[in-house]
């Protein structure tokens, strides 16, 4: 047995990488049927990924992402080619820094996230907005992309 | 007549054989001590503040909270890994805590609740004579 050095306040951060990793690949699996990019295939190296809910409307595709505690300053969202992108940080407060800590379970550090969106979307007309620790972005759909009903004679 | 007894019938089979799961989500937390508090913060992203309830009963505090998530009827959920069901926890708290003196407030979904020590559990300075 051997004594292993607790870092309470960076728990998950010190943790053993080959978990992240594994971890990381497993979330990879199932958000590659949404992603496809190069940059974006789990070669930058992410903390964390937080939870994201898309809901697609008739017009719009609405993406939910919980960020507790992250300031809105500290996101940056992206969207390129119909691949949305959603980054940054979560820093540590500064009063808990030095702190003797009991329990982490929140996480920490850097995220990204990447979507490709199955329809083009009107990228000047995209909102987000940030409340409660959950960011919503709404992403118009482009006209063309826009459901249309087509009404079919049967003769 | 018939009818009627068929109906209480259904009504007390369906209740028996309900399968509508109900969630629950364990919310994150990371609790900390400082010198005059033990400091509770837990991850609660898309509560409503008014939604949120804290009860401290039997050496235990209780917190649970909805989860304003995402809405099926709002549209097609294509792509969620939110979990569903509201948030609820519970801790167990030990000796030595102020339960008169409470801290709580509700930032960026972040809930952080400030447990004062009694003065007991105070570090202080021992004068040498």
């Amino acid at each position: 047995m051997s004594l292993v050095r607790r870092n309470t306040a960076n728990d998950l951060m010190t943790f053993p990488s080959g978990i992240l990793t594994m971890q990381r690949e497993i979330n990879n699996l199932f958000d590659s049927f949404f992603r496809g990019s190069v940059e974006d295939s789990g070669l930058i190296t992410t903390a964390w990924n937080p939870a994201v809910d898309i809901t697609e409307q008739d017009l719009t595709f609405v993406v939910k992402v919980e960020l507790p505690g992250v300031p809105r300053e500290d996101v940056r969202i992206t969207i390129q080619d119909n691949m949305l992108t959603i980054r940054g940080e979560k820093k540590q407060e500064k009063e808990t820094k030095g702190t003797n800590f009991h329990r982490t379970e929140r996480s920490y550090g850097s995220f990204q996230r990447s979507f490709s969106l199955p329809s083009s979307v009107k990228a000047d007309a995209i909102e987000a907005k940030y409340a409660d620790g959950v960011l919503s972005i709404t992403l118009p759909k482009a006209e063309e992309a826009k459901r249309k009903e087509i009404e079919v004679k049967v003769r | 007549m018939n009818t009627r007894a068929m109906e209480t019938q259904n009504v007390q089979t369906d209740a028996l054989t309900r399968t509508t799961p109900v969630y629950c989500r364990v919310p994150a937390a990371d609790i900390y001590e400082t010198g005059d508090a033990y400091v509770l913060m837990l991850d609660l992203p898309g509560a409503r503040k008014e939604s949120i309830s804290l009860t401290l009963e039997k050496g235990e505090l209780r917190v649970k909270a909805e989860n304003d998530r995402t809405d099926p009827a709002e549209g097609m959920l294509f792509f969620s890994d939110v979990p569903p069901g509201a948030y609820t926890r519970v801790f167990s708290l030990g000796e030595g805590i102020n339960l008169a003196n409470v801290d709580a407030r509700f930032e960026n979904g972040v809930l952080t609740v400030k447990l004062y020590k009694n003065e007991e559990r105070k570090p202080r300075e021992i004068t040498i004579h």
